[in-house]
């Protein structure tokens, strides 16, 4: 459960996100919003990357107090992902694996899916943006996280991976009652969910709809 | 087209190097002209000495091939800049836009681009030029002139050459290959970044500290191993590694942004980037393990690293801005300069690392990041 209290988010006097009190129940919600309505800058948030005022909490563990124990338990995908050049795919699951906790054969399960096997070896400089965006996925999924947010997951990957990307997103949910954040323009394609909430962000303010 | 690759190219060389520029024309040849000496020298002398310096530039062979080398040296480094800025994505669209005007008005463009660029070594040419000639000398004065011309040229048609040509991108680099088989841990990744993208800055980091150690050893030939030596030599090693921590900034909050959803404590990631700093300051770590006395050694690479870390908070707090980064540095270097001469500087330790820790913990959840 994501429990938001008196949460703001601004640069400068500008406020970009503002929700007195909210609580979200483990599921998947789609957040949707125009561009530059703070979809990511929430997502951010929530995931311990900027600065807010108030308060974010996971199944009561709050973000400001227990820092390392709620990052263990929320993952997070950007919309565009950037990683050290010099580094292999490999190496970066490594320091993932090792930061998040997770085990070699949950990762060789979502690159076997995605495909990805052939060029892990290579240095993530020679990636195109869709080898980084599976790459920043498979990231997102390892450990064992509560809560996964994913921004922009629809852009840049094919419609195979695609289906991958939502097999997943339905498995650990169903398996692992995972939930899921993800922020898109796009359509997501609902068949594939028993159920998916939507949580609309306009002028600033979240507004959750079933 | 001549505005907008200005804008990207030369105004963006000036702003990433700042400092650098700074030191080398501000400090070193203002020094030159404006130096106050210690005690009365006739301002006869002065003019004369001054026109000296100048003059030696535009008559004597050896200034010039020195100056020329310094004139190479420049060229090559806003080559490379321009060179590293035409491969980030963003720039990109030079590549599917310049590219369709006629390559003559691409080389009158990219002349112009490398002539503000050059601005500086331009300006202290033609002044040098007129001396010469004022003075009769011909030959010397014309040939700088027109070197610097060939090379503002040859460096443009380098850039027409470049950005026409087919974009081939390599599978690894040398730094990469030889370090494929290394583990790589989350604190010693910017200590590759600089192996793989910053050997220019970084053999000029440790040029300019080994000039320093170098000059140590030589004018303190009997106290070199001087508790007071090391804690001043560290103090100004650490301070010539500035750019270095600037550039760790910007790697750790671009390249490694993603590492601010990593489940690791605030004094983790305020501690662990002095790994990196170990390996980097290693040729420094190890003149002070051969000069000084084992406890004072001790002391002085904690000194060390109290200032390393209270540079880096201070980057946390006003974010990527080189402008206010160097004048926090000058600030705290005169401070910790004036804590030596009046021997406090001890004090400073305790009160450098309990400061930059508050401001890293404060500052860490950047404000400066839009998202």
């Amino acid at each position: 459960m994501l429990y938001f209290n008196k949460f703001i988010k601004s640069y400068g006097s500008r406020t970009i996100v503002k929700i007195e009190e909210m609580e979200l129940s483990n599921g998947i919600y789609w957040l949707k919003g125009v561009n530059g309505s703070g979809k990511s800058t929430l997502l951010k948030s929530v995931c311990g990357f900027l600065h807010f005022e108030g308060e974010i909490s996971l199944n009561n563990i709050s973000l400001k107090n227990s820092g390392v124990d709620y990052r263990k338990k929320i993952n997070f995908a950007d919309a565009e992902p950037i990683y050290p050049e010099f580094l292999t795919g490999n190496e970066m699951i490594k320091l993932f694996l090792k930061a998040k906790s997770g085990s070699i054969t949950q990762a060789e399960y979502y690159i076997q899916s995605m495909d990805m096997g052939s060029y892990l070896n290579n240095p993530l400089g020679t990636y195109s943006s869709g080898m980084l965006k599976k790459l920043s996925l498979v990231l997102a999924f390892l450990g064992n996280p509560t809560l996964i947010c994913l921004d922009e997951p629809l852009i840049t990957i094919d419609t195979d991976s695609l289906s991958v990307l939502y097999q997943w997103i339905k498995e650990k949910y169903e398996k692992e009652n995972t939930g899921f954040i993800l922020s898109s323009h796009q359509p997501l394609d609902l068949s594939v969910f028993n159920k998916v909430s939507t949580l609309s962000l306009k002028d600033g303010k979240l507004h959750p709809s079933n | 087209m001549t505005d907008i690759l200005k804008k990207i190219f030369a105004n963006g060389f000036y702003k990433i190097h700042a400092g650098a520029l700074l030191f080398l024309f501000s400090t070193l040849i203002i020094y030159f002209f404006f130096i106050n000496t210690l005690g009365t020298v006739p301002m006869w002398a002065v003019t004369e000495w001054n026109l000296a310096i100048t003059l030696a530039l535009v008559s004597s062979p050896l200034v010039l091939i020195i100056y020329l080398i310094v004139c190479l040296g420049y060229g090559f480094k806003s080559w490379q800049y321009v060179v590293k800025q035409l491969s980030v994505t963003h720039n990109e669209f030079l590549f599917y836009s310049t590219t369709s005007f006629r390559k003559y008005i691409q080389f009158k463009s990219w002349f112009l681009v490398q002539f503000k660029i050059f601005l500086p070594l331009w300006i202290y040419t033609i002044f040098a030029t007129v001396i010469g000639l004022i003075y009769g000398y011909y030959i010397l004065p014309i040939s700088i002139l027109l070197f610097l011309a060939f090379l503002n040229a040859f460096i443009a048609y380098g850039y027409v050459q470049k950005i026409n040509s087919l974009v081939q991108k390599s599978a690894t680099t040398t730094a990469g290959l030889l370090t494929k088989k290394w583990a790589k841990p989350f604190f010693i990744l910017f200590t590759y970044q600089v192996l793989d993208k910053m050997k220019l800055t970084f053999l000029i980091t440790k040029i300019v500290s080994y000039l320093f150690i170098i000059c140590v050893s030589l004018f303190f030939t009997e106290t070199a191993g001087a508790f007071s030596v090391g804690t001043l030599t560290i103090i100004i090693l650490i301070t010539a590694h500035a750019i270095i921590i600037y550039k760790e900034y910007g790697f750790n909050e671009h390249f490694l942004y993603f590492s601010h959803n990593f489940p690791f404590s605030k004094i983790k990631m305020f501690l662990g980037p002095c790994l990196n700093y170990a390996v980097i300051l290693f040729p420094e770590i190890l003149w002070l393990v051969t000069t000084q006395r084992f406890d004072h050694c001790g002391l002085i690479i904690l000194l060390g690293f109290a200032i390393l870390l209270l540079y880096r908070s201070i980057m946390y707090a006003i974010g990527n801005n080189m402008k206010r980064f160097l004048f926090w540095i000058f600030l705290i270097f005169n401070i910790l300069f004036l804590g030596f001469l009046y021997t406090i500087i001890w004090y400073f330790v305790p009160m450098m690392l309990i400061i930059s820790y508050l401001i890293f913990s404060r500052n860490y959840s950047n404000e400066h990041l839009s998202d």
